[in-house]
């Protein structure tokens, strides 16, 4: 059984307007989202700003309550959760945000705030406290003295290693990291992303890792799913993306993406006009109005997520089934 | 201008940037961002100036536009900024007015920073035209539409009377590179102009500013920390650290064999695509960059480089040409294997 579960999520912010402040739209963020993450394993969500998947992630750990669908969290369903049945699962499922500096009180030293987290979920005794503050700072490799330094003390990795400590605190099983080394320097990201695999080995994590950059998705996750327009286009392994991926999107993702050596630089290539406005999708793929390979079936009805083998889903009418 | 016979078969200079020194006066003391940065823009080039937050490389751009607040920052005594035959360092704001946006024009990362919020983008673009051209009004609107246009923006007619908040994320940018180039610039410095935006949008940007480096001959500074954008569209690479320039390279032989040991580790750190790079650790770089107002007396990398001996705590390094177009700052540049 997977970890987590989740099924045809679906999350829509209304838009009031008029003198009676009626619902006049909804912006469909995030339109009938279907995935599963086994234990132990770590999940990439790709996309472009405003496909969706921070929405995805925040609803799925019910920051934002879900306008319909479920989620199923090791076997408990929890959009349907009180607040306080929800408690005990918020113990269980972490999420780590990309700016490091603006999810840190800035009126608390590194101590409280870890202080406040496990006082409140009561993760060890009020006396055992000390020690164990002190454990996770060497756990995220902080220097001991870091306990006693505000948020503005800190670079930018070591907030982020603070984040990362505070997230670990109430001994998660899953955690959902929204783009955590996006506002990094690359020398920085590597350490994170080195602190990150780490841990995920020693706690045995299972990991939703949101993020817009292809490379570090490569890198650091087993599988990934690729978003556009509030839809997953695509599920695939990391193994071989540039061999495997078959979904018009996804193979212009691969192909936008800068490499790293001069000698490959190629005409680059160009995916020709915007993603449509969340508000007022298409009714057919939502990736018809850039897709190159498009027919006059993707226009008026959308592809379902197809299995095309073990390890791989993709929703284009493009790509036959068994492919 | 130097007159080593090599320089001679170097391509036109545009622009000659020569011991740059920015200073800031702040509460804590003088604040040196840049030191002694000497670098040449070749006419029609791209030239990548990259580094990490807080190297200097921002502060080398604004310095060359003189868009730092005049009353805090000063100017080493030798610090040179030729273009052509002039110093634009000993020019006053008034005269610096009318190269800017004209002779040098300059790309922000945030194109909604850039553009006022309560004017028509035909207003802004008018603008510039203006104030630095002769041309009669219905000229200058052809001309606004004409540059939209050139940037890809379709129906520019339409375009002409709307206002930024009406513009996507990647149509505003290219809204402030027609306003770049409405003067047709011999100097266009972009900082970080893709940062902001998807890849797939910023694919676009790239392969404008490529086409129109060719189609109108302008030299591109373009200041950026992604290298992978530097390696899709740069000629030759300029890397910063701690406000030094630490290595001058033509691009492919900085990424295939780095000399100094931060370029080399900057390039490592990098996640690698494949089956087999999958989950490996990743390179990284030991410590922080040093405090701007606590700088190691000699090699400014030396806490962090791997290859450190006694005589880089001892005795900073200075810029040393390897070859013609080839320089680095170490006392101990790495050797190709």
């Amino acid at each position: 059984m997977p970890l987590l579960e989740v099924n045809n999520l679906t999350k829509h912010f209304p838009i009031r307007g008029g003198i009676l402040n009626r619902v006049v739209a909804n912006v469909q963020a995030v339109n009938g989202v279907s995935l599963q993450i086994e234990k132990g394993e770590t999940l990439g969500v790709i996309g472009e700003s405003g496909c969706g998947k921070s929405t995805l992630g925040k609803t799925i750990i019910r920051l934002l309550d879900a306008t319909a669908g479920t989620v199923r969290f090791d076997g408990v369903e929890t959009t349907q959760l009180s607040h306080a049945e929800l408690m005990p699962m918020r113990r269980r499922m972490q999420f780590i945000f990309q700016d490091p500096y603006s999810s840190l009180n800035p009126r608390m030293t590194a101590e409280q705030m870890l202080r406040e987290v496990i006082r409140f979920h009561d993760v060890v005794s009020a006396e055992a406290t000390a020690d164990y503050i002190g454990e996770l700072l060497e756990t995220v490799q902080l220097r001991k003295d870091a306990r006693h330094r505000y948020p503005h003390e800190f670079s930018g990795g070591q907030r982020q290693r603070l984040n990362i400590a505070r997230a670990l605190a109430v001994k998660p099983d899953f955690i959902i990291a929204d783009e955590p080394v996006s506002a990094l320097d690359v020398s920085v990201q590597a350490q994170i992303l080195n602190l990150l695999m780490d841990l995920r080995e020693k706690f045995d994590l299972t990991l939703m890792f949101v993020s817009h950059d292809l490379k570090v998705v490569e890198h650091f996750c087993d599988r990934m799913v690729v978003m556009y327009l509030g839809t997953v286009v695509e599920r695939l392994s990391c193994d071989d993306i540039y061999a495997q991926a078959k979904h018009p999107y996804t193979r212009a993702l691969l192909k936008s993406n800068p490499i790293n050596d001069p000698d490959e630089r190629g005409e680059l290539f160009i995916l020709e006009g915007e993603v449509p406005s969340p508000r007022n999708p298409p009714a057919g793929c939502p990736f018809a109005s850039r897709c190159d390979q498009v027919e006059e079936r993707c226009l008026s009805e959308r592809p379902p997520l197809v299995q095309l083998n073990d390890s791989q889903q993709v929703a284009c009418w493009a790509v036959p089934a068994g492919s | 201008m130097s007159t080593s016979p090599a320089t001679s078969t170097a391509a036109e200079v545009a622009l000659s940037v020569r011991n740059l020194t920015t200073s800031f006066r702040t509460d804590r003391g003088i604040v040196t961002a840049v030191e002694k940065a000497s670098f040449d823009l070749h006419r029609g080039e791209a030239l990548g100036l990259v580094g990490e937050s807080g190297c200097g490389k921002s502060v080398t751009s604004k310095s060359i536009m003189r868009l730092l607040p005049e009353h805090i920052t000063r100017y080493g005594k030798d610090s040179e900024v030729m273009l052509g035959p002039d110093n634009l360092m000993g020019y006053s704001g008034r005269q610096m007015r009318d190269i800017r946006g004209n002779r040098i024009a300059m790309i922000f990362q945030e194109p909604m920073t850039a553009l006022n919020p309560v004017f028509t983008v035909g207003w802004q673009l008018d603008e510039a035209l203006k104030y630095h051209t002769k041309l009669g009004r219905s000229e200058r609107k052809r001309r606004v539409i004409e540059l939209l246009d050139m940037v890809e923006i379709p129906s520019p007619e339409k375009r002409y009377s709307e206002f930024p908040h009406q513009l996507s994320g990647g149509m505003r940018q290219r809204v402030v590179i027609a306003m770049a180039l409405a003067c047709e610039p011999e100097i266009l410095i972009a900082d970080e102009p893709t940062t902001a935006l998807d890849v797939t949008i910023q694919a676009q940007i790239l392969k404008l500013m490529n086409d129109l480096r060719e189609r109108t001959g302008t030299a591109i500074l373009l200041i950026t920390h992604d290298l992978g954008v530097v390696a899709q569209t740069c000629d030759r690479v300029v890397v910063m650290y701690a406000g030094q320039v630490v290595e001058q390279a033509p691009v492919r032989e900085l990424f295939h064999n780095p000399s100094h040991p931060y370029t080399r580790a900057l390039l490592r750190s990098i996640p690698r695509s494949g089956k087999k790079e999958r989950g490996k650790r990743l390179a990284t770089i030991d410590g922080i960059v040093p405090s701007l107002t606590n700088m190691p007396p000699a090699c400014r990398f030396a806490d962090r480089c791997d290859c450190r001996e006694d005589r880089c705590t001892a005795e900073p390094p200075h810029l040393v040409q390897l070859n013609e177009d080839r320089s680095v700052r170490c006392h101990f540049p790495v050797h190709s294997d």
